[in-house]
């Protein structure tokens, strides 16, 4: 990338991260009483309005408002990668490819039914285009047989064709989630091995690998809180790559530490400058909010154009994680001081 | 003018306000000023129920998307309860459409209706094995469904940018099944109604209308009540037509038993209402007259004196030929389009003769001034042009000359003051005001002294001369509101006491010796503008030579730009001279306009 792309592209991320929804957008959506409420917010105070411009608000769908909310961001980056050569980006690997798994997930476990508008009707055709498989017919496949085929050219397939089972519900879906992401993250490594190097590509190692271990900090609390597994259970279970933890840390972690421990063993590492200061919420809370903390610093202070759209693209998945939270939360009728609780802003 | 009233009994009072209105002759007066206790004439009682019925149509119609025409042409006359009737029976066929139609319906959905209407909603609701809905769903979810392939039918019936709007059928088997699908594709259903309004827009239209037209007729009638006076049982509609026309006024009622009685305006005992009268020339300029004021009816109208000072004042500023020619046929043509209601183009007509004329006088085509040159010197036998209007010798000409024809301007408004209060016996208004007999010689006088002292040397300023004709009239300006009491035999002395009287008017009499210079000189303007206009049409000249090949483009181009910029600034500055150096020294205004009643509002 010469560097008028990058300086348009950091400069065009980093203006689009201004318009992000700020304190008082989400205490204005926190104050709704509908979805319809939320939806007209969104389509007449904020950036999304270029997404929802024609939508009803009176009566849309909870699922299609946040199809359109998550669609915005693909159109947000897409406009991005507009700056890039044609070449594909780590970028499509990291957004699309986990999709991708996600789809792949819900169709294997919605195989035994016989109804598939509801899987159907949460497909994201609009990232079909950079997809590697057709989305709709994998959402047509009635049998693993169909899936396989599907997934014939994609790097997915091998893996899936191991957790093959004569009946449905023998399935390791757990097993099958991990080997998936473990798969996920090796492409997505293995891109940033061959495509950079220097201080960027260890800059870029970084952040995935915190997303990594991050993600096993919370797979360790809940295989530990819930289902009372066993150190075995849960090494076969996280990815073992580390970064701020070290191999001998995350043992002790998993080997010795109860799970009710986790939170202050997060704040006493690497981490706990990153934390914000609430009490413990729940597990993924915090993670993200680590996540979040570190990406604002990024997007803020590097001139990296790679490093900033990355910090981007997690600073934006965690907003509409956020728009999602108050349109559940609305939806379920919590109170906005708990919904409140649950945002990363 | 004259006084019309048009008199009736009880069973032709529609008919004849209905002529009134259709005669458009007539200006009304209100039966309130009429009714007295002389004549112990009574008003009628307004209660217009018809309102309440054309609200209702007008409603029902906006509804059903029906448009009613503004006619009173109606088959046949209707009973109260008829009409109520009428009303209720569709207001309850639209309250069912309604129920159905809770959510609010958008221009799309409506787009979608219009379309599913084709097939008729009754007979959509009155299967009894297939059901039908509507609904839009989002584009995304429409691929989706084709993918699907689902056991029932649907249709597509119109798109935007986030939805296409489908109809669909499936029977009892498979409702449930398709309501679930349609919901996960995020269908937002819409209820189709059980009624087509625009059936029962079709279906009524007629009978709506001639109901709309009888109620409208009626209504008009109700609300012409207020100008009935009703004298000795006879209901009496009073007011203006003009004398030429009452003849044609009387036979619109023919066929209807009525009396008239005409009388002189004076004796109406209500202001009488101005209908300027001027030939096709001075027409146009009427419109100025109307926008500061319409004279009373019994005073002189200024449109003619109007015209012909605001055409010259204009001609002088806007003296060019080759433009002058331009605002000719240009403001004809439009004035003549427009069915001569285009009134500023006719006065930009008019404006263009004498501007043609002055334009020849000095000399001046399309900002050429050399091209008139062999005209003026075989025609008026001078060395290069009549008038050089940028020649440095021009200017005080110029100067002085606008200002000479300031004082005339000034002089005869005086007379025109000294007429119009005469008329009215405003005597110590007609000899004592600056603007009366002591303002003419005061004026005068100085001007012709300073007119002899430098023309032929004569010096008129000598005691005898400044006594009789600067302080006799200076005098009248102090002593006015005594004088005039005194003429009018309320005895010599003023409102208040004469100490405070002396203070108030020291201060007049200051006011209008000022008022003297400033309206002399605020007609330079005349001269300058004739400089100013040259100069411009100069610099297009100059921009012509300039620019080569591409100079006839400028040259359009420039005198264009002059003839708007210049043509609108000379316009109102004109305006502004009629205005406020002339109307203010001998015109009043406050005259009520002549206005034929044609429809009730």
């Amino acid at each position: 990338m010469n560097s008028n792309v990058a300086n348009a592209m950091s400069a065009k991320a980093k203006a689009m991260f201004g318009e992000r929804l700020k304190a008082n957008d989400y205490q204005s959506l926190l104050q709704k009483k509908s979805v319809s409420e939320i939806a007209a917010y969104l389509k007449n105070n904020t950036y999304y309005k270029a997404t929802l411009d024609g939508i009803n608000e009176t009566q849309i769908h909870r699922g299609q408002l946040e199809l359109l909310v998550r669609m915005d961001l693909y159109n947000r980056l897409s406009r991005l990668m507009r700056y890039y050569s044609n070449k594909k980006t780590q970028f499509d690997l990291f957004i699309i490819a986990k999709i991708e798994i996600e789809q792949i997930i819900d169709t294997i476990r919605s195989l035994d039914t016989m109804e598939r508008s509801a899987l159907v009707g949460k497909l994201p055709l609009f990232i079909q285009e950079r997809c590697s498989f057709d989305l709709m017919a994998l959402s047509m496949a009635h049998s693993f047989d169909e899936v396989l085929e599907v997934l014939k050219d994609t790097p997915f397939r091998d893996i899936v064709a191991t957790y093959k089972t004569a009946r449905m519900e023998e399935i390791d879906f757990v097993g099958l989630e991990q080997a998936l992401t473990k798969r996920y993250y090796e492409i997505v490594l293995n891109v940033i091995e061959n495509e950079f190097s220097g201080e960027l590509k260890k800059d870029l190692q970084r952040v995935i690998l915190t997303r990594i271990e991050l993600d096993n900090i919370s797979k360790i609390y809940r295989l530990k809180k819930y289902f009372n597994a066993s150190s075995e259970q849960i090494h076969s279970l996280i990815t073992e790559k580390y970064v701020n933890f070290t191999k001998k840390q995350m043992d002790d972690i998993i080997d010795n530490i109860k799970a009710d421990d986790i939170y202050d063993r997060l704040k006493k590492s690497y981490y706990g400058a990153f934390m914000d200061n609430k009490d413990f919420v729940y597990i993924e809370y915090h993670t993200k909010a680590i996540t979040f903390n570190i990406q604002r610093k990024t997007i803020n202070f590097s001139s990296n154009p790679d490093l900033i759209m990355l910090s981007y693209v997690l600073l934006s998945q965690n907003e509409i994680q956020n728009i999602i939270d108050i349109i559940e939360g609305v939806r379920y009728h919590i109170a906005p001081d708990k919904i409140s609780e649950l945002l990363i802003y | 003018m004259k006084f019309v009233q048009t008199i009736c009994d009880k069973d032709n009072l529609g008919k004849v306000l209905l002529a009134s209105l259709n005669s458009k002759l007539l200006h009304v007066e209100k039966a309130t000023n009429i009714v007295n206790e002389d004549n112990n004439g009574k008003l009628l009682s307004v209660d217009n129920k018809f309102v309440e019925y054309l609200n209702s149509l007008n409603s029902i119609a906006n509804r059903i998307s029906l448009q009613l025409e503004q006619s009173m042409d109606c088959k046949k006359a209707y009973q109260d309860q008829e009409i109520i009737d009428f009303i209720k029976l569709i207001e309850d066929k639209l309250a069912l459409a309604d129920t159905n139609q809770q959510l609010k319906i958008t221009d799309d959905d409506r787009i979608a209706l219009d379309k599913l209407s084709e097939v008729d909603f009754v007979r959509m609701k009155k299967c009894h094995y297939i059901n039908f809905g509507l609904g839009r769903i989002p584009n995304d979810s429409y691929k989706k469904l084709q993918s699907l392939k689902p056991n029932f039918v649907y249709v597509k019936l119109h798109t935007s940018n986030q939805y296409h709007w489908i109809a669909y059928a499936t029977s009892d088997t498979f409702v449930v099944e398709t309501n679930k699908i349609l919901e996960n594709l995020f269908l937002e259903p819409i209820e189709i109604p059980n009624i087509d309004v625009k059936k029962i827009a079709i279906e009524f239209k007629e009978h709506m209308q001639d109901m709309y037209s009888y109620c409208l007729k009626q209504s008009t009638i109700y609300r012409m009540y207020e100008y009935v006076a009703l004298i000795d049982d006879k209901y009496i509609l009073s007011g203006f037509v003009p004398q030429k026309d009452v003849e044609t006024y009387k036979h619109t009622y023919d066929g209807l038993k009525v009396d008239f009685v005409e009388k002189d305006p004076s004796e109406s005992g209500c202001e009488v209402p101005t209908l300027l009268k001027n030939n096709s020339f001075f027409k146009p300029f009427e419109m100025f007259v109307e926008m500061y004021s319409l004279p009373k009816y019994y005073d002189f109208d200024p449109t003619p004196f109007l015209a012909i000072t605001y055409c010259i004042l204009f001609g002088i500023m806007f003296g060019d030929l080759g433009q002058g020619l331009v605002l000719l046929i240009g403001g004809e043509i439009l004035y003549r389009k427009s069915n001569k209601s285009f009134r500023l183009a006719g006065i930009v007509s008019r404006c263009g003769i004498t501007s043609v004329i002055f334009g020849f006088l000095f000399g001046s085509v399309f900002g050429n001034e050399e091209i008139l040159g062999p005209v003026h010197q075989s025609l008026f036998h001078v060395r290069h042009k009549l008038f050089e209007v940028m020649d440095s010798s021009s200017t005080m000409v110029l100067l002085i000359g606008a200002v000479l024809i300031g004082a005339v301007l000034i002089l005869i408004t005086m007379i025109l003051n000294m007429y119009k209060n005469a008329t009215h016996k405003k005597w110590g208004e007609v000899f004592f005001s600056q603007n009366g007999l002591a303002g003419f010689i005061f004026y005068g006088f100085i001007l012709t002294a300073i007119g002899t002292t430098f023309l032929g040397g004569i010096n008129l300023l000598k005691p005898v001369f400044i006594i009789i004709f600067i302080g006799i009239p200076v005098l009248c300006f102090f002593l006015k509101e005594p004088l005039t009491n005194l003429i009018e035999h309320h005895g010599f002395k003023p409102h208040a006491t004469w100490g405070a009287f002396a203070t108030e008017t020291i201060f007049e009499l200051l006011e209008i010796m000022l008022t003297f210079v400033s309206n002399s000189m605020s007609y330079l303007r005349v001269g300058g503008f004739v400089l100013s206009h040259a100069g411009m049409m100069l610099v297009v000249m100059t921009l012509v030579e300039m620019t080569g090949n591409a100079g006839p483009v400028v040259m359009v181009l420039g005198n264009i730009f002059v003839m708007c910029l210049e043509g609108l600034i000379v316009g109102i500055q004109t305006l502004r001279l009629e205005y406020y150096e002339m109307f203010s020294r001998y015109y009043d205004g406050n005259g009520k306009k002549y206005q034929i009643l044609t429809s009730i509002e």
